[in-house]
């Protein structure tokens, strides 16, 4: 079999200013991220229906932060942090709406809803927490990048 | 409560930053292949090389190579199917005698559990996706599966969801009072829905996550097989693996959402107060039907690449091709059709429309029609054939002989008058453990030998080979054809205890063929032992495979692909200077060498 086939995507933009290469003699069957998109989608599902509220917002993070990272890797992102950022909006959207299906969107009834421990209204606190943690860290780690290195690529 | 949350925050903190410098680190020693998969050097389970990985346990936690992943199954399924098995040895020595005799009803019931779902959604399945991930791609001249971190993916999702399904028996011990689910596993509602045991939910979610792998799993072999194929390989030279390989996958794209949407109303309705499955909501008999509409495609899901695996090695054994190829394909896409047209036939007795359940018997009736069109021809390719009785081969034989019980004993229960007698009697457990274990694993067996001399580049002992086969054949039989006996005599099924009323049921005779089936299950399981060690020993200190066609199947003309890429990698290996084919690649289109000898005429 030919190496590359057909089936490549056309190349783009930013493929040609950063050319990466592709190393015979390193590692290239692998990939660090299937197995933490495995353990975030995990924990996250653990801890948002068993209402573990630590487990929810970390695990939804690490959802989060390993599909930015694994579509940034197999090149179909320039950028991982956009993608989390988005991710984050995504999540936090849908915690508002679970939290709207039990009670008005407003502080008061919110925080009333909180002291009384609801358990819908949590989850859906802590997947907002997740979303802002998530929109923040990509906002921050972005900013880290100067461009010149593959962990942080601007 | 409070602390409890901060100390798991904390840890959850230290879990994120631990991943983070994983994979940080990871960046270092990696080279990117931005769509992954296509490299010039297959490293493969024989030392083909390994220059593309890294070393140690690093490889397997970080690969996304489909053979290394095909192994991890593979590894993977093993574990669960002594997990499985240990538990149902428990459950046979308690039924060897008819009282409570060395544990409860609710251990009895949580082992019934377990080893239902631990066979079906942990062993068979992944077994099953251990041999398409490794030898799919070589079979059809691809580099790798079309998306190989989503494959890396479906894999990894596995061993957390087996973690929370059987969470139960690691918390028990701890008193915290989540117990293993007793819910056996059908999950029927009501008793699904009321058993207050938060092991139930960890149950559902870990069962939820490998239904999420099992469709990621099939959408990458769908698109492998569509997209992927070597330029010399067609619809019509697809092998027949492939065939039901895809036609799965078709049947778990349709199947297993259903499960997942089904088993999130399951825990909706006991944890947050809906009525999906309430009497007074959507009804007890709504969860049959959505089960059962995942469930009964799931029998073909877990049998039809077996019978895939046994049309494409029979053959090689019998020194014929495989008789009425375009029929076996035709009859695996028929019945995976058809699988989706026979669900109520598992609800006869719940009293739904009698013309509704007359259509259900009708088509699972028909389901005969392309099962003994399989069953002909492998005996029609065995027929006149040079017949080998390797290991693979025996386990071929037996699977067909297996089928043929497993297989009439259901077309029986399809006739609902019949049914109605045997509902939920041992018959009914008899007929699919002839499926699950005379077939299933059976052809999982055959296989595994089969390849053993590719993916370790060493042979197994043949002679504990055929002690694994007999006692697998002579257990399986004993077990499962009292099972059938037992039904006739009208024991029920899922029970610890049957100490009867003697007007019901003549209580010796149950006893008496109880023992028997829990000494064959005793001798099934010193089998699987030997088998074991087979493996084990043979994989560290087998000879090694001097020739790439181990089987001799250059004679016949038999000599496929996968061995064909087998052989390319020991040329490399053996510094020849031939150049390394990738993974499938620079094989011969026509099966190679010479044409299989044909004693009737082709189609």
């Amino acid at each position: 079999m030919d190496e590359t086939t057909s089936d490549d995507p056309p190349p783009r933009p930013w493929d040609e200013e950063e050319p990466r290469e592709i190393e015979e003699d390193g590692p290239t069957r692998v990939s660090a991220w299937p197995l933490v998109v495995a353990l975030g989608l995990t924990v996250s599902e653990v801890g948002v229906f068993m209402g573990v509220y630590p487990l929810a917002v970390g695990g939804l993070v690490l959802f989060v932060a390993s599909v930015a990272g694994i579509t940034h890797e197999a090149g179909y992102t320039r950028r991982p942090w956009r993608l989390a950022g988005a991710l984050g909006v995504v999540l936090v959207a849908a915690g508002v709406w679970m939290v709207s299906t039990q009670v008005p969107l407003a502080v008061d009834p919110v925080v009333t809803a909180v002291e009384r421990a609801d358990g819908i209204v949590l989850r859906g606190v802590s997947v907002v927490g997740a979303g802002v943690v998530s929109v923040v860290g990509a906002a921050i780690v972005s900013a880290m990048g100067d461009g010149t290195n593959d962990t942080f690529p601007a | 409560m409070a602390v409890e949350q901060l100390a798991l925050t904390v840890l959850m903190g230290i879990l994120l930053v631990a991943v983070a410098g994983l994979v940080s680190r990871m960046v270092d020693w990696r080279s990117y292949t931005p769509l992954g998969g296509a490299s010039a050097i297959g490293g493969s389970g024989y030392g083909g090389g390994h220059a593309e990985k890294p070393a140690g346990i690093v490889r397997w936690f970080t690969t996304v190579d489909h053979k290394d992943i095909g192994i991890l199954y593979g590894i993977y399924a093993l574990v669960a199917f002594f997990w499985g098995g240990a538990a149902v040895l428990l459950m046979r020595a308690e039924l060897a005698a008819p009282g409570f005799d060395i544990m409860e009803a609710a251990f009895y019931n949580s082992l019934l559990t377990s080893h239902g779902i631990t066979m079906l959604f942990l062993f068979g399945t992944p077994i099953i996706a251990a041999f398409s991930n490794y030898f799919i791609p070589l079979l059809i001249g691809a580099d790798d599966m079309a998306f190989p971190r989503i494959n890396a993916i479906a894999f990894w999702l596995l061993p957390p969801g087996a973690i929370l399904i059987w969470a139960g028996f690691f918390t028990a011990p701890l008193g915290l009072g989540i117990d293993p689910a007793q819910t056996s596993w059908t999950m029927y509602t009501p008793l699904s829905a009321e058993q207050a045991n938060a092991g139930v939910d960890l149950m559902l979610l870990g069962l939820h996550l490998t239904g999420v792998s099992a469709t990621m799993g099939a959408i990458n072999f769908i698109a492998t097989i569509f997209t992927e194929r070597g330029d010399d390989v067609n619809w019509a030279n697809l092998d027949i693996f492939s065939w039901t390989i895809l036609t799965q996958s078709a049947l778990i794209l349709f199947a297993f959402p259903l499960l997942g949407s089904a088993l999130i109303m399951l825990l909706l309705d006991r944890n947050f107060a809906t009525t999906f499955f309430a009497v007074e909501g959507g009804s007890p008999i709504l969860w049959q039907h959505l089960f059962w509409f995942f469930g009964h495609p799931e029998v073909y899901i877990l049998v039809l690449p077996p019978m895939g695996l046994v049309s494409w090695i029979l053959p090689k054994f019998s020194g014929r091709k495989l008789f009425g190829f375009k029929f076996v394909v035709y009859s695996t896409l028929a019945i995976g059709v058809l699988s989706f047209g026979v669900w109520a036939h598992h609800m006869f007795s719940t009293g739904m429309d009698p013309r509704i359940r007359a259509s259900f018997m009708a088509v699972s009736l028909a389901i005969a029609i392309p099962s003994a069109v399989k069953t002909f021809n492998w005996i029609t390719t065995m027929w006149n054939g040079r017949l080998r009785l390797t290991a693979p081969m025996l386990f071929c034989i037996g699977f067909i002989s297996n089928f043929v019980i497993g297989g009439i004993t259901g077309v029986f229960l399809a006739a609902i008058p019949v049914d109605l007698v045997l509902h939920d009697t041992y018959y009914v457990v008899g007929h699919f453990h002839y499926i699950v274990m005379g077939m299933i694993a059976f052809a999982g067996m055959g296989a595994l030998y089969y390849w053993f001399p590719i993916v370790t580049g060493r042979m197994y002992q043949r002679t504990l080979a055929k002690w694994h086969f007999w006692l697998s054949m002579i257990g399986t039989n004993i077990t499962f054809f009292a099972f059938l006996v037992l039904g006739y005599l009208g024991m029920p099924r899922r029970y610890a205890t049957y100490q009867f009323d003697g007007a019901i049921a003549p209580l010796a005779q149950v006893t008496t063929l109880h023992q028997i089936s829990t000494v064959g299950a005793f001798i099934i399981g010193i089998g699987q032992v030997v088998w074991a060690w087979n493996m084990v020993q043979s994989w560290y200190e087998g000879p090694e495979v001097e020739d790439a066609d181990p089987w001799n199947l250059k004679d016949d003309g038999m000599f496929g692909r996968e061995f064909q890429w087998f052989e390319a990698q020991k040329l490399a290996a053996d510094g020849g200077e031939e150049e390394v084919a990738t993974d499938g690649g620079g094989v011969r289109p026509d099966g190679g060498y010479r044409r299989a000898v044909r004693r009737v005429d082709d189609e």
